[in-house]
C-alpha cells in the first residue's frame, strides 16, 4: 500500500530530493517536442483535412451534435462519455490551427500520465520514453486517420489507475471497493479500452508492490503478499462488475462491451492500412508495457537502485546525508538535450517509414471537392506522385473539369479511370462513394437517387451534418419545406454545420437568397419527375438519357454521358449524341468530341465533310498526323514512337483510343 | 466582521435579488389584457381534439413573437393550472394535469393562452378546447424506433411508453445482437404478457421470440405480420418475398412489392405449424392477417400474382396489384378451417385494402386502402377506413392527411386508435391518437404527447407500428436481449402442401457490419 506522501516522495525527476534546484513542472524534452508537433500538425497535416474525412474516408468517427438528448443517448453505452468527447473535440479540427492544439494536448496528457505511472514504479528518468504513445499519436494523424477515442480511452484508464495508487485509503478492502468502483466507472465512461489499461496498470503497479524502490522502506514480506492480492483482486471484481452491467444493464454482448474503443475492435481499425494499424496498438498499448518493463528491469536489476549504505558512502568519503552523485563522461544539460531530441528523431523516423505519397493528395482533393475549390482540384492534380491512381481523386478531377468548363477539351490532360466518372468500382458502396455519388447526383437532377444515397448515410451514422444538409435541399427542391425543416432543425445542433442551417430556415421563413435560389431552381429544372419509373439497378448511361430526355438542357448529365462513352471507346455513341449539342449552347464541337467522331468516321471507312460535320480543319490535320505516326509504328521502333506520340498527342483523344490510356508524360 | 458583511452581500446579490427577481417578474392572474378573435396557433396542434384522462400533458409552443407567455389550463372542476414561459414552450405539470382531467371527464378542457409583447400588453386568444373522454386509453404503447430505411441500418429498437407520462424505456434493441434489426412485435388481446418479435441478424439469424409469461422462447423462423388468435393458443403469420426498389421521380422514392407471400398457422402448445391451403393459394399473395375477436375468423389480405418472374425486381405490373379483403371461419378446439370468403374487394373499391384490424368489441373493422400494392406507409394515397361489421358498411375516417395514415391499432376499451400518419411534412411517420365512440365516428387525432414540446421539430426518427398494450411489458428486457443472441429452442418444420410453400422468405434490408 502507498500512501499520497510516499507516493509523492518518489515522484519524478522534479521530487524533493536536497539541493535540488527550480523545476519545470514537466521535464525538458516536452518544451521541444510538442511545439514542434504543434507547427508540423498546423502547417503540414492540416487538421481541417481530416475534418472532411469524417464519417467517409473515416467511416467509423463519432459525431457529435449539442443538447441533452445526444448526451443521454451517449452515456446510455459503454464508453459513451469517451465517444462524446472524441465527437466534440473532432469538431475543432474544422480550424488547424485548434485542431492541432487539440491533437498535442491529447499527446501532452498522453506523455504525462505515462511518465507520472513511471516515476511511481520508480522511473524517475523517464521523461523521454514517456513520450513515446504520443509519438505514435501524432504519426497517426499524420497518416490521416482518427485514433482520438481510442487515446481518450487509454488516457482515461492511465488517470484513473493513478488515481487509485495515490488514494490514501490504508486498508486493503476498502482500498479493494474503491479500485472496482474506479474500473467501473473506467468501464461505463471509457469502455472495455479503459478497463483493460486500468486493470494493466494496476496489475503492474501490485506486482511492483513486492519489490524495493529507491527510498521506500520496506514493509514485511507478508504484508506487501497481503496488499498484492487485495490490489490484484480489483481486477476480476471489475470484470465482473463489467460483464454485469453489459449484459443486465447496456443489455450489449459483454464481450463485445470488453473491446470498446480498444484497437482490437473492428470499427476502430476498419480500412486501416497496416502502418498506422501498428501504430495505433503501439499508442495503446505502450504505456503499460514500457510500465511493465520498467518493472521488470526493477525486478531483474534491483540492486543497482538501491540506496548505497552508510558504510559504503564513508568509504567513498563522502557525507552519508549527501545524495550518491552519478559519474558521467558528459556534462547534464547537453546530454539532456541530446535525450529531448530523441523522441523528434524517432518521429522523423516514423514519418519516413509510413510515407504515403498518396494519402495526403487524396485527403486534400476530397477537402477541396466538399468545399467546390475547382481550380484548386487541378492545380493539385499536377502534384500527383507519377502512375499512381487513386479513383477518388480521379472523380474529383473530372467534376473539376466540369465547373471550369474543361471537361470536354482536356480530359485526357489528367489520370483518368472509368470506373471513377461515376464511382462504379466497388460492389458495395462505402460511405465515401455515397457521400459523393449523392452530391454528383442532385447536381445532375437525379434526385431521387441522391435522397436514397444520403439517407442511407443518415441510418447508419445516425446525426451526419453533410447528409443532413443534403436531405434538407431535396427536402426543398421537391417541395416538402415541412420534412426540410426537420432535417435543418437536426442540422443547427451541429457546431460547424449550425449556422448554415439557421440561413436555410430563415431562407425557408423569409425568402432565399440569390444563391440558394438559383440553386435550387436549377436542380429542380433538372429533376426526374416521373414516379413510374424505377431506378437504381440501370447503367448509367440511361439514367443520365434520362435525365436529357427531362431536360434536354441539362448540361452536366449531358457531358458526364459524353465523358462515359469516351472513357469506354463507345464512338458510335458520341456519334450518335452529338446532335444534342444543339441544345447545349455550345461554340463548337469540343475537341475530344471532334477526334472521336473522326475516329468514328474512320472507322467506318466514311468520308468526312468539314463543314458539315462540324470538325475543324486543324483537328482533321491532327487527326492525319497522328495516324501517320501511329501507323508508323513497329516492334523496332516502338518505344520512339510511343514517346513521340506521348509528346505531341498524350492529351489527344486519339491517343487515348489507340491505347487505353491517358499519355502522361513522366 | 468585513468578511461577514461580504459574504452576506454575496449571498443576496447571488441568490436572494434573483430569486425575487424571478418571482417578482412572474406574472399573477393577467388581469388587464385585450382580446384576439382567434385562436392561438399552437405547436403540436392540441386543439379540438378528444383526449383520455389519462394521457400525459400535453405540453405544446405557442407560436408566435412575444416577450412573455402565460396559459391557463382549467376545466368545471378542480383548481386550474397556470404555466409561464419567456420561450413559448409550455410544459404542464404531469400530476395537477391527471387531477384535473381526471375530475372532469366527459368535459372540456381548455388552454386559456395569454402572450406578452414588447410592450409588456397581455393579449388572450380564444380559448383552446379539448374533450375529456369517459374511457381511459391503454396505459403504454409498444412501436419500433428507427430512422426512414432503405438498405442499410444500424440503430433500430423496440421501446415501450407510458401513456401517463413520458416514459420511455427499451424492449429490445439491435445493438443486443450485432446491430440486428427487429419488427413484428405483436401482442395477444393487449395484454403485455405474450409478445412475439421477429429477428433479423447476420450474426446470430432470422427468428421469431416468443415470450410468454415471463419465459421466452426462440423460434427457429422468422414470423412476418402476425396475428395472435384471442386464446393465445394460435398466431397466425406470414411470410414474405420482400423485393425492394425505388422510384426516380416523385415524393416518395421506396416501395415494396411481395415478389411472393402466405400465411402459416402455428400452434403454441405442439409447437408445429401447418400451411392451410386457404391461406396459401399457389397464384394468390396472402398477407396481413388478423382475426375476430371472438377468434372464429381470421380476416386477411389476398391479392393475384400478377407476373411470371417472381424474382424480377421490381415484379411486372407490381403498379396494378390491388389486394382484397377475405375472411376464414376456424374452429380452434378441432384447428379446422373453413371455406375463404370475401369481405371486400378491390374491383368493387377500385384500391388496395390492406392492414385489417378490428376493434375488440368486434363491431369495427378499420383497414387502410390505397392506390396499389401492399405497403401503405410508402404510399401517400394510403388512407384510413372503418367498416361496420354489422352493416358492412364502410366510410373514410375523417383522420386522415395528403400523406400516409396506417398501422393502426385498437385499444383495448374499442375506444381509441394508435395510427401512423406521415402528414407533418410526408416522411417522417408520428404516432397520432384518435378517439372512435360508439358509433364509429373518429374525432380529430392528436399526435403522442412529449415532454418536449419541440421534441418533433428535430427528430429524425420514425414511430413504426405502434401497438397499444394494457401495460408495460412483464418479460425481463435482459431476457429478452440474450435470447436474441442464443440458438432456437423450437424449431417447427412448415409440412409441404399441394399449394405451398412457394414463398421463400427473404428481404432487402442489411445491417451493416
Amino acid at each position: 500500500m502507498t500512501t499520497k506522501h510516499e507516493g509523492r516522495e518518489r515522484e519524478g525527476e522534479h521530487g524533493n530530493r536536497p539541493g535540488a534546484s527550480n523545476r519545470l513542472p514537466f521535464p525538458l524534452s516536452y518544451l521541444l517536442f510538442f511545439p514542434l508537433c504543434f507547427v508540423y500538425l498546423g502547417l503540414v497535416v492540416e487538421p481541417n483535412l481530416l475534418y472532411y474525412c469524417l464519417g467517409t474516408i473515416l467511416p467509423d468517427t463519432p459525431q457529435f451534435v449539442t443538447g441533452q438528448p445526444f448526451l443521454h443517448t451517449s452515456l446510455a453505452l459503454p464508453g459513451g462519455l469517451v465517444t462524446y468527447v472524441s465527437g466534440f473535440l473532432s469538431q475543432g479540427y474544422y480550424y488547424a490551427w485548434l485542431g492541432a492544439a487539440i491533437i498535442v494536448v491529447a499527446g501532452f496528457c498522453l506523455a504525462e500520465l505515462t511518465r507520472r505511472h513511471l516515476a511511481t514504479l520508480g522511473l524517475a528518468r523517464a521523461s523521454v520514453v514517456s513520450t513515446l504513445p504520443a509519438v505514435a499519436l501524432i504519426l497517426i494523424y499524420g497518416q490521416y486517420e482518427e485514433p482520438m477515442p481510442v487515446c481518450l480511452a487509454g488516457l482515461l484508464g492511465l488517470f484513473l489507475s493513478l488515481a487509485f495508487e495515490r488514494l490514501p485509503l490504508r486498508r486493503d478492502p476498502i482500498r479493494t471497493i474503491a479500485g472496482s468502483m474506479l474500473a467501473t466507472v473506467g468501464f461505463w465512461l471509457g469502455g472495455g479500452a479503459t478497463l483493460m489499461v486500468f486493470a494493466a496498470m494496476t496489475g503492474i503497479h501490485a506486482i511492483a508492490g513486492m519489490f524495493p524502490i529507491r527510498g521506500r522502506p520496506l514493509a514485511s514480506l507478508q504484508g506487501r503478499g497481503r496488499r498484492v492480492l487485495w490490489q490484484l483482486f480489483v481486477l476480476p471484481v471489475a470484470a465482473g462488475i463489467a460483464w454485469a452491467l453489459a449484459e443486465y444493464v447496456f443489455l450489449i454482448p459483454a464481450s463485445e462491451a470488453f473491446l470498446i474503443h480498444t484497437p482490437f475492435s473492428s470499427p476502430v481499425t476498419i480500412g486501416m492500412p497496416g502502418f498506422p494499424r501498428v501504430l495505433t496498438f503501439v499508442m495503446y498499448g505502450l504505456s503499460p508495457v514500457i510500465a511493465m518493463l520498467a518493472v521488470a528491469g526493477r525486478i531483474l536489476f534491483g540492486r543497482r537502485g538501491q540506496k548505497p549504505t552508510a558504510a559504503a558512502r564513508k568509504a567513498r568519503g563522502k557525507d552519508k546525508h549527501a545524495p550518491s552523485r552519478r559519474k558521467g563522461l558528459l556534462p547534464a544539460m547537453p546530454w539532456r538535450l541530446a535525450l529531448a531530441v530523441v523522441p523528434i528523431a524517432l518521429m522523423g523516423a516514423g514519418l519516413y517509414l509510413g510515407r504515403n505519397d498518396l494519402r495526403k493528395p487524396f485527403v486534400l482533393s476530397n477537402y477541396y471537392s466538399r468545399r467546390g475549390q475547382w481550380d484548386q482540384i487541378l492545380e493539385l492534380s499536377r502534384r500527383l506522385p507519377q502512375g499512381k491512381n487513386n479513383v477518388y481523386v480521379n472523380h474529383d478531377i473530372d467534376r473539376a473539369l466540369y465547373h471550369t468548363g474543361r471537361l470536354p477539351y482536356d480530359m485526357f490532360r489528367y489520370p483518368q479511370d472509368p470506373r471513377a466518372l461515376l464511382l462504379t468500382h466497388e460492389e458495395r458502396e462505402s460511405d465515401l462513394t455515397q457521400l459523393k455519388l449523392c452530391d454528383i447526383f442532385l447536381e445532375f437532377g437525379h434526385v431521387n437517387m441522391a435522397e436514397k444515397l444520403a439517407s442511407e448515410l443518415l441510418a447508419i451514422k445516425n446525426c451526419f451534418g453533410p447528409a443532413l444538409e443534403k436531405l434538407a435541399w431535396i427536402s426543398i427542391v421537391k417541395g416538402y419545406p415541412d420534412t426540410a425543416r426537420v432535417y435543418l432543425n437536426a442540422l443547427k445542433k451541429n457546431l460547424v454545420l449550425g449556422g448554415a442551417a439557421e440561413s436555410v430556415l430563415r431562407g425557408l421563413d423569409t425568402g432565399f437568397s440569390q444563391d440558394q435560389a438559383t440553386y435550387a431552381d436549377v436542380i429542380r429544372s433538372r429533376m426526374r419527375n416521373d414516379t413510374t419509373t424505377t431506378t437504381g439497378g440501370e447503367p448509367l448511361d440511361r439514367t443520365l438519357v434520362a435525365l436529357l430526355a427531362r431536360n434536354p438542357r441539362n448540361k452536366m448529365a449531358f457531358e458526364y454521358l459524353m465523358a462515359g462513352y469516351l472513357l469506354t471507346g463507345q464512338v458510335d455513341k458520341i456519334a450518335d449524341n452529338a446532335y444534342r449539342l444543339n441544345d447545349l449552347g455550345y461554340e463548337r464541337t469540343p475537341t475530344l468530341y471532334e477526334e472521336a467522331l473522326l475516329i468514328y468516321y474512320g472507322s467506318k471507312g466514311m468520308s468526312i465533310n468539314l463543314a458539315q460535320s462540324g470538325i475543324s480543319p486543324e483537328t482533321f490535320q491532327r487527326y492525319q498526323t497522328f495516324v501517320q505516326i501511329r501507323n508508323a509504328m513497329g516492334p523496332q521502333n516502338q518505344q520512339a514512337v510511343l514517346n513521340r506520340l506521348i509528346r505531341e498527342f498524350g492529351a489527344t483523344y486519339f491517343f487515348y483510343f489507340s491505347f487505353r490510356r491517358v499519355g502522361l508524360s513522366g | 466582521m468585513r468578511a461577514r458583511f461580504a459574504g452576506t452581500a454575496i449571498f443576496f446579490s447571488f441568490f436572494v435579488v434573483p430569486a425575487l427577481g424571478i418571482v417578482g417578474c412572474r406574472p399573477g392572474a393577467i388581469e388587464q389584457y385585450s382580446e384576439v378573435a382567434q385562436e392561438p396557433n399552437l405547436s403540436p396542434d392540441y386543439t379540438g381534439t378528444v383526449i383520455p384522462a389519462n394521457i400525459a400533458p400535453l405540453n405544446f409552443r405557442v407560436i408566435g413573437d412575444g416577450r412573455a407567455y402565460s396559459v391557463t389550463i382549467r376545466s368545471d372542476r378542480g383548481r386550474p393550472i397556470t404555466v409561464h414561459s419567456k420561450t413559448g414552450q409550455i410544459r404542464i405539470p404531469i400530476r395537477r394535469w391527471h387531477a384535473l382531467l381526471d375530475a372532469n371527464r366527459g368535459r372540456d378542457v381548455f388552454f386559456d393562452v395569454y402572450v406578452q409583447d414588447d410592450h409588456r400588453r397581455w393579449r388572450r386568444f380564444l380559448p383552446v378546447a379539448n374533450a375529456i373522454a369517459q374511457e381511459d386509453i391503454d396505459g403504454t404503447l409498444v412501436f419500433r424506433f428507427m430512422k426512414p430505411l432503405y438498405h442499410w441500418w444500424r440503430d433500430i429498437g423496440i421501446y415501450q411508453r407510458q401513456l401517463a407520462d413520458y416514459d420511455v424505456s427499451v424492449v429490445l434493441h439491435g445493438r443486443s445482437f450485432g446491430s440486428g434489426c427487429l419488427n413484428c412485435h405483436s401482442f395477444v388481446n393487449n395484454r403485455p404478457d405474450t409478445m412475439s418479435i421477429s429477428l433479423r441478424s447476420a450474426t446470430y439469424g432470422s427468428d421469431t421470440l416468443l415470450a410468454q409469461g415471463g419465459a421466452v422462447d426462440r423460434i427457429g423462423t422468422k414470423w412476418g405480420y402476425t396475428a395472435w388468435h384471442p386464446s393465445g393458443a394460435v398466431a397466425v403469420y406470414s411470410i414474405n418475398k420482400v423485393t425492394q426498389f425505388f422510384h426516380a421521380g416523385g415524393m416518395e422514392v421506396r416501395d415494396v412489392a411481395d415478389q411472393d407471400s402466405a400465411l402459416v398457422c402455428y400452434r403454441v402448445e405442439s409447437r408445429k405449424a401447418t400451411s392451410p391451403k386457404a391461406l396459401a393459394e399457389r397464384d394468390r399473395l396472402e398477407t396481413y392477417p388478423t382475426w375476430s375477436p371472438d377468434g372464429k375468423y381470421l380476416y386477411y389480405c389476398s391479392g393475384p400474382i400478377l407476373w411470371k418472374d417472381r424474382d424480377a425486381v421490381p415484379p411486372e405490373n407490381y403498379d396494378k396489384l390491388k389486394y382484397d379483403l377475405l375472411r376464414v371461419s376456424y374452429d380452434v378446439a378441432t384447428d379446422q378451417w373453413g371455406q375463404a370468403e370475401t369481405v371486400l374487394s378491390a374491383d368493387e373499391t377500385g384500391r388496395s385494402i390492406l392492414l385489417p384490424r378490428i376493434s375488440p368489441d368486434g363491431r369495427f373493422l378499420v383497414f387502410c386502402m390505397c392506390d396499389y400494392g401492399c405497403f401503405p406507409v410508402y404510399q401517400p394515397s394510403s388512407d384510413l377506413y372503418i367498416m361496420d361489421l354489422n352493416t358492412k358498411q364502410y366510410h373514410k375516417l375523417p383522420v386522415n392527411s395528403e400523406f400516409s395514415e396506417s398501422w393502426h391499432s385498437w385499444s383495448s376499451n374499442s375506444r381509441w386508435l394508435a395510427f401512423s400518419s406521415k402528414r407533418d411534412g410526408g416522411l417522417f411517420t408520428r404516432t397520432y391518437l384518435t378517439y372512435v365512440d360508439s358509433e364509429g365516428t373518429a374525432y380529430k387525432p392528436f399526435i403522442l404527447p412529449q415532454r418536449d414540446p419541440t421534441y418533433y421539430d428535430s427528430l429524425l426518427e420514425t414511430y413504426s407500428v405502434p401497438e397499444l398494450v394494457q401495460g408495460p411489458i412483464t418479460v425481463r428486457q435482459s431476457l429478452l436481449a440474450h435470447m436474441a443472441r442464443a440458438k432456437p429452442s423450437v424449431r417447427p418444420v412448415i409440412p409441404i402442401t399441394g399449394a405451398s410453400p412457394k414463398a421463400v422468405p427473404s428481404d432487402p434490408w442489411k445491417e451493416r457490419e
